[in-house]
């Protein structure tokens, strides 16, 4: 009797708390507006900070914490020899259109996404899925994958922005502009230029959540912006890409949250390998050398950022602390440039290409400058700014470059490192062999020493100079609860955020 | 007077068509690929040239162009690349908050440089002649997005008026809010602009002043008012309305600055990222809207210029 009493004033409570928690809306400033917003059409890491667990699901995701938990899948079952993975469907799940979820729709998607005729499919990256050698669904809620090769990255693959599900009957064309899926938050409108709305999903499967009624998410480039925007009230979070000096500011005012996340950005300043001067080690060692990452991370970055020496971010499973594998050197610097043949007569000159657009990587970039000229006549660097279209193309897609930087958001991307047509030009078959052991290694363990020295080989390599982790920062009002902070999602999921009222 | 606005309507039709082509070429020389630029750097070579063929942007720059033009003459700016939408819809949307933005600004700059002009001239040397001189030469020198900026922070974030920092989601569909979202970056255009107008104002009345006319019509024993208000004005005013024309297309180009610091989705945030973008139809029809005001403005003040002074004649 007693013990029922108890149970119902908890419930009360409970009920009480859970009144107070929701309602009212959420403005988050990001920084570029994409041109679609389905990330099977689309590359481009704002769209998934927008639809990803907030719109689109997929059978896993990764959370803040950068695990890889459950979404549409409750569990799966992985067959000792790593070949084929069974995935149990969360029942009674229904996509924003009304239409329900099942196998039948996973299994369209996953045939969609790995069919190499990208033209027909519209799929982006039939390449991520070639290890598929077929999708089946016993039942409308079990799904079968079998592998060609066992595949260390096939969960981390299945979290991807590229896996993410949307019904099998939907057209493409419509996908683009409104993307339908399973999440706590229905994809209201787009307006364009100004933002996008998201609107509470009434029939998500989890009861109670989300807590908000809506969200925008409002695209606003410039940091000054950002911070005005945010002091002045129609903003309640900039989301990333916090100015450190903006940081600074907001940081000593109590209305306000500074957060400085783990994410899994590397600032890489990345040379051109095919061709000289880049095409001998001394020179890159020699780079690598006069490269003050301590003092960029606290002269352009006020001290917001990890140093790191290879291409992983501490966050990331498998990292291995090369953060002082080349430790600052200026006078070794000189004598590696000397023997690769370079003096104060015939110096070493180069152009260091810098997109416009991204406000760390371009800091980041000119303070490297500064330090790299310090090193005497014997080396003479150019700036060069551009917009980011032309860096797409000069850099990215024509390797018409010497020496450019740029942040490589994702995660787990060391693989591109792999790949000898990759902007970069990086060509060594020892890297391959490493990152292909990484991925058919029979347990973790085994995989993680396999990528282990592959962050070393590159690190001995001086196959880029890895700056540093960037960081996410970014500022919320004091008054909001559970901000995820930290960017190890590919998403910025908001359903477990709530206004203390 | 018919003769005279034909042939100046046919003068601004080859002028648009001019900025059609330069455009193009332009466009045709600054690298990057609105393709490359919509799929993000995780796309393949083939995915690329996928979209291309989609877009029609494989094809050679001559037919690109003669389908926009052709398009263009029967009234079609086509589709955007980046946004898949109509063109007209999306510029007529912008003008909507651009338009408003410019006119309210070049009547405010009006409404100060004038009356503060006429009184510099009239008191030329005097401390007032040296207040409005310092001081539009500080609105001239200072640029907008810095005003901008230091508004936001005085305005709203100091004094705590109730203006949005930037233009509210939703619009015009919330118009008190959308207003108040306007008249800071009103105030900042307005002001540069009332800087650059009130010099002129003082210089061309001063040079008026100084004419023999006044000095006869002073000498008549008139009125120091019906002097200034009856003689010296109507022709003082003909640089100022000249220079009011220009302004209005300058102002519709210095809305690009001013919409990016107050994060207003108007005519000059779409033209830079339709150029960013590499959105070949967008910034064609941008450009074509911002030059067919720019032309008709210059029609306008030609025709009001022949109202104003008799001297001018239509031949």
């Amino acid at each position: 009797m007693c013990r029922r009493w108890l149970f119902v004033g908890l419930l009360a409570l409970l009920g009480l708390a859970w009144a107070q928690n929701r309602g009212g809306t959420l403005t988050i400033a990001i920084q570029t507006e994409p041109a679609a917003w389905d990330p099977t059409q689309v590359a481009g890491a704002d769209i998934s900070r927008v639809v990803y667990d907030n719109v689109l699901q997929g059978l896993v995701k990764r959370n803040a914490k950068g695990e890889i938990v459950p979404a549409l899948a409750e569990r799966w079952t992985v067959s000792n020899s790593g070949l084929t993975y069974t995935f149990n469907l969360r029942r009674g799940v229904k996509f924003h259109d009304g239409s329900d979820f099942t196998a039948a729709d996973v299994v369209a998607k996953f045939n969609r996404a790995r069919n190499p005729d990208t033209k027909a499919s519209g799929h982006l990256r039939p390449d991520l899925y070639k290890d598929i050698s077929a999708v089946t669904a016993p039942n409308p809620y079990t799904v079968v994958f079998t592998l060609r090769q066992p595949n260390n990255d096939f969960l981390f693959t299945l979290s991807r922005p590229e896996s993410l599900i949307t019904p099998s009957g939907a057209k493409l064309e419509d996908l683009r502009a409104k993307p339908i899926g399973t999440g706590p938050f229905r994809f209201a409108a787009w307006e364009r230029g100004v933002a996008v709305r998201l609107e509470r999903n009434p029939n998500y499967y989890i009861p109670n959540l989300p807590y908000l009624d809506g969200v925008n998410f409002r695209f606003l480039g410039d940091g000054d912006a950002q911070l005005a925007g945010l002091r002045a009230g129609d903003l309640d979070v900039i989301a990333y890409s916090l100015l450190p000096e903006n940081a600074q500011v907001l940081s000593r005012d109590n209305r306000f949250k500074v957060f400085s996340g783990s994410g899994t950005a590397e600032a890489v300043a990345g040379f051109n390998h095919s061709r000289p001067p880049f095409n001998d080690v001394r020179v890159r060692r020699a780079i690598t050398l006069a490269t003050n990452k301590d003092e960029l991370i606290q002269g352009a970055m006020l001290g917001y950022g990890t140093k790191i020496g290879s291409m992983r971010s501490p966050g990331e499973a498998c990292y291995v602390d090369l953060s002082n594998f080349n430790p600052y050197n200026p006078e070794e610097a000189r004598k590696l440039l000397a023997e690769a043949g370079f003096t104060a007569q015939n110096p070493l000159k180069f152009t260091y290409t810098l997109a416009a657009e991204f406000p760390y990587e371009r800091r980041i970039g000119e303070a490297m400058v500064a330090q790299l000229n310090k090193l005497g006549p014997m080396l003479q660097v150019n700036i060069q700014v551009v917009d980011f279209n032309t860096w797409i193309q000069r850099v990215f897609t024509n390797a018409d470059y010497a020496m450019t930087i740029i942040g490589h958001v994702e995660a787990n991307d060391i693989g591109n490192w792999a790949n000898p047509k990759y902007y970069w030009r990086y060509n060594n078959p020892r890297f391959q062999q490493l990152f292909t052991a990484y991925l058919r290694a029979p347990n973790m363990q085994k995989a993680c020493e396999n990528l282990a020295a592959a962050q070393r080989l590159l690190a001995e390599d001086a196959a880029a100079v890895f700056t540093m982790s960037l960081p996410a920062l970014g500022a919320y009002r004091a008054n909001l609860q559970n901000w995820p902070g930290s960017s190890l999602s590919p998403g910025i999921a908001v359903a477990e955020v709530w206004w203390q009222k | 007077m018919f003769a005279y606005i034909l042939r100046r309507l046919a003068f601004a039709a080859v002028t648009l068509w001019l900025a059609t082509l330069l455009v193009f070429g332009a466009l045709l020389l600054i690298p990057g690929n609105p393709a490359q630029a919509i799929l993000g750097i995780d796309a393949t070579p083939a995915d690329v040239a996928a979209l291309e063929h989609r877009l029609g942007l494989d094809k050679p720059p001559l037919e690109r162009y003669l389908n926009w033009l052709g398009g263009v003459l029967r009234g079609d700016l086509g589709q955007s690349i980046r946004y898949e939408t109509s063109i007209s819809g999306l510029i007529a949307a912008r003008l909507g908050i651009t338009l408003p933005i410019v006119i309210a600004a070049l009547l405010l700059a009006t409404l100060i440089a004038v009356p503060l002009g006429i009184l510099a001239a009239r008191r030329a040397g005097s401390w007032a002649d040296l207040a409005v001189s310092a001081g539009s030469l500080l609105g001239v020198v200072l640029p907008s997005f810095w005003v901008g900026l230091m508004f936001i922070y005085v305005f709203i974030v100091w004094l705590k008026l109730p203006l949005p920092s930037s233009f509210p989601i939703g619009g015009w569909r919330e118009p008190a809010k959308a207003m108040a979202a306007l008249v800071l970056p009103v105030l900042t255009v307005g002001l540069a602009s009332a800087s650059l107008l009130v010099r002129l104002v003082r210089g061309s009345v001063l040079e008026v002043l100084h004419q023999d006319y006044v000095r006869t019509a002073r000498s008549k024993g008139l009125s120091e008012r019906v002097v200034l208000y009856k003689h010296a004005l109507r022709n003082a005013a003909l640089p100022v309305v000249t220079v009011l024309g220009l302004e209005f297309a300058s102002l519709l180009i210095a809305t690009v600055v001013v919409e990016t610091v107050f994060g207003i989705p108007g005519l000059g945030s779409l033209s830079l990222l339709a150029i960013s973008a590499r959105d070949y139809p967008l910034v064609q029809g941008v450009v074509l809207t911002m030059a067919s005001f720019i032309v008709l403005l210059n029609l306008i003040v030609d025709l009001l210029y022949a109202l104003l002074d008799p001297r001018v004649s239509y031949a």
